[in-house]
């Protein structure tokens, strides 16, 4: 039984691979202006035009590959995070890290400004520590000494710490200017801006490690999600563990959200989906939710890219739309 | 509903004497407070006022002084927003937070909130310079319109509502409204507009609009107090409510109802403001215990006490400039929440 049930999770992360890959190559072919498909071969084998080379690998491959990474990165986290709190409505915007985030990035803009070869670096460098602190002082507040890590204790401490954050960003946004309050608006929304190779470079090794760490560790959130005094009874150190991989997790959310806004609808919904494909074992539950954020965010983005609005809408709010209706579909179906 | 009497008239058999008086001083000393600090908003402001001259400007008014019309136009029907919206927020917290068994249930729960935030941004988009009445019932049928279907979504499943449902319900209802309103307000650029309304202010507020939500407000607190003694029942778990010969599914519809009607009130005249909902039912458990019927109305005065004196604090604080309601109760929210935590008796889901 529970071989053919690994078997079928298997095809599943399989298939969700091919289908994340064949979407990419989609992407790669859509876009405002238009390449056909012989075009963009030519160029990915070094042949064609050079504003064709221009448009492929300056615009549309780092974003689609930024796409990738911030999904599979949310939704990895979503997923870590869900089973460390055991709790399914669990996002990592829980510990802080969106709000954190965007109130270092809105003292930014509001204190420097939105151009300029300082604020380029400086903004998601800064987006990171953000989301890093908030998170670090929710588990500083929520920590107790002799006493093992109550998931109710660090939910409730971050609800907190959100809302102080949120109001001191209100606070700033009442005072910017009506060009710099839209920046902070789209990045709250879940804007892929960080799509420059430099950014790239440095979020895939760190996504890609900090995954392999998480997915060696899949047993451990296995057992975790049973509850505290089972995982003890089962020989976890369960303290250690738990601030390892709960690290992990804000890493990564940080990580993503320094370069792709905060888009945490995904990391809440996407290992929701997966469970629903491949059931409760975080060792194929993992890739595949992970999978599946990156999938529906390169979805998002590309229709975000190739619709014409009247402005750059945010992927973010793409994503939302496409998948609270399944979500609420999925509500109604469960039991 | 006769089982259910019968089974009250037993319990309130044991005398009950001690408590009774002592909710009655607590409730009184509540409308003393409610008085007081509705004088208090009356004569502070960018233009103090004695006390001497709100009172004859609510009883010998007199048209002719700038004063009286100051205190008649704008400090009066402010005063009474706040009122108002506090009561309204603190009993829908209540009502929520009882039936849903939830501690941390608060009416932004059921997406009122971004409903009412995405109504005004297709107003500000598409039918820019309205009236205020007119963005009042905007924003009211907006806040019904997600409301309704956070109901909808969490109750159309064959094993009827739950706490979970609702809540994860109302989380998407609210994200979805949330992507739409900025999806809107980016593509028209009313984000600024959009952002200051979403603080939550009542410096707006006039006669009109009080006498526009008054019916409303009215009729959600009636149906709140009438269902309290329910409600009390419900939160000991929907097996003993039924066991207690409850019709679990009509209660709940009626608490959801008046829910909407007073989180409509209040989103449609303030703006969305967080906390109040949250925090006024868990300091009267403290002081009155956990019995319904006494938690509502004294939510309902406290409520109105916390937010009148909330909005002086914000006119006090950062003179003459006001500071948002959002921020003031975010302050308070803060360390409250941090207290909670501390403490923790019960698991949050």
């Amino acid at each position: 039984m529970s071989v053919v049930k690994s078997y079928k999770a298997t095809i599943w992360v399989l298939s969700l691979l091919i289908l994340l890959i064949v979407g990419a190559i989609l992407s790669l072919n859509m876009g405002k202006m238009s390449l056909n498909s012989l075009e963009v071969f030519q160029v990915l084998i070094g042949q064609g035009p050079e504003e064709h080379h221009l448009v492929v690998y300056k615009f549309r491959l780092p974003r689609i590959v930024l796409a990738i990474l911030v999904g599979f990165g949310m939704a990895l986290a979503g997923a870590v995070m869900q089973a460390l709190l055991r709790n399914d409505l669990a996002d990592p915007g829980m510990l802080g890290i969106s709000s954190g985030s965007g109130l270092m990035v809105l003292l930014i803009i509001s204190t420097i400004g939105i151009q300029g070869a300082t604020t380029a670096f400086l903004l998601p460098s800064m987006a990171f520590v953000g989301g890093l602190l908030a998170a670090a002082l929710i588990y500083v507040l929520a920590y107790r000494k002799h006493r093992m890590i109550s998931s109710t204790r660090l939910v409730l401490t971050g609800v907190a710490i959100n809302v102080g954050l949120s109001a001191l960003t209100l606070f700033l946004t009442l005072k910017l200017d009506d060009q710099k309050y839209e920046f902070a608006q789209r990045w709250q929304a879940g804007y892929l801006w960080g799509d420059k190779w430099p950014y790239i470079s440095l979020l895939l090794p760190w996504v890609l490690l900090l995954f392999i760490y998480i997915v060696a560790n899949a047993r451990i959130l296995n057992v975790l999600v049973l509850g505290n005094e089972t995982s003890i009874g089962l020989g976890v150190a369960l303290k250690r563990k738990f601030l390892w991989l709960s690290i992990a997790a804000v890493a990564i959310a940080s990580g993503c959200v320094a370069l792709g806004g905060s888009i945490f609808f995904i990391g809440l919904i996407s290992p929701h989906v997966a469970r629903k494909l491949v059931g409760h074992d975080y060792k194929v539950l993992l890739p595949a939710s992970a999978l599946i954020g990156a999938i529906l965010l390169l979805a998002a983005d590309t229709i975000a890219r190739t619709v014409s609005f009247k402005t750059d809408i945010p992927a973010g709010i793409i994503v939302t739309m496409l998948s609270v209706p399944y979500f609420l579909y999925l509500l109604m179906r469960s039991k | 509903m006769k089982k259910n009497r019968k089974l009250d008239d037993r319990t309130t058999v044991i005398p009950h004497l001690e408590r009774k008086s002592y909710f009655g001083l607590f409730l009184l000393l509540g409308i003393l407070l409610l008085l007081l600090s509705a004088a208090a908003s009356i004569s502070f402001g960018s233009a103090s006022m004695s006390l001497t001259t709100a009172w004859t400007a609510i009883f010998n008014f007199d048209p002719e002084l700038t004063e009286h019309q100051i205190i008649h136009a704008l400090r009066i029907p402010r005063t009474a927003a706040d009122i108002i919206a506090g009561m309204c927020l603190a009993v829908a917290g209540a009502v929520m937070q009882g039936y849903t068994r939830n501690p941390l249930a608060d009416s932004g729960l059921m997406g009122v909130n971004a409903g009412a935030a995405f109504a005004m941004a297709v107003t500000l988009a598409f039918l820019p310079g309205q009236l205020q009445t007119t963005t009042l019932l905007v924003s009211f049928i907006g806040a019904g319109l997600s409301a309704g279907l956070t109901y909808l979504a969490s109750s159309l499943n064959r094993s009827g509502m739950t706490p979970q449902r609702l809540v994860l319900a109302g989380m998407s209802i609210t994200m979805l409204f949330g992507a739409i309103g900025s999806f809107i307000s980016l593509n028209y650029g009313i984000g600024y507009a959009l952002a200051y309304w979403t603080s939550g202010s009542v410096a707006g507020a006039t006669w009109m609009e009080i006498k526009l939500v008054i019916p409303w407000f009215l009729g959600g607190l009636a149906l709140s107090l009438f269902i309290s003694r329910s409600i009390t029942v419900l939160n000991l778990g929907e097996e003993i409510a039924k066991g207690f010969g409850q019709r679990i599914g009509f209660v709940k519809m009626l608490a959801t109802l008046a829910v909407l009607l007073l989180a409509g009130v209040s989103v449609a005249l303030v703006g969305p403001i967080g906390f109040v909902g949250l925090i006024v039912p868990h300091i009267m458990r403290f002081f009155v215990g956990v019995d319904y019927r006494y938690i509502i109305p004294a939510s309902a005065i406290y409520g109105g006490v916390l937010m009148v004196v909330a909005d002086i604090a914000g006119r006090l604080i950062n003179r003459p400039a006001e500071t948002a309601l959002g921020i003031i109760f975010a302050m308070i929210g803060v360390p409250f929440f941090l207290l909670i935590a501390s403490k923790e008796r019960r698991a949050v889901k």
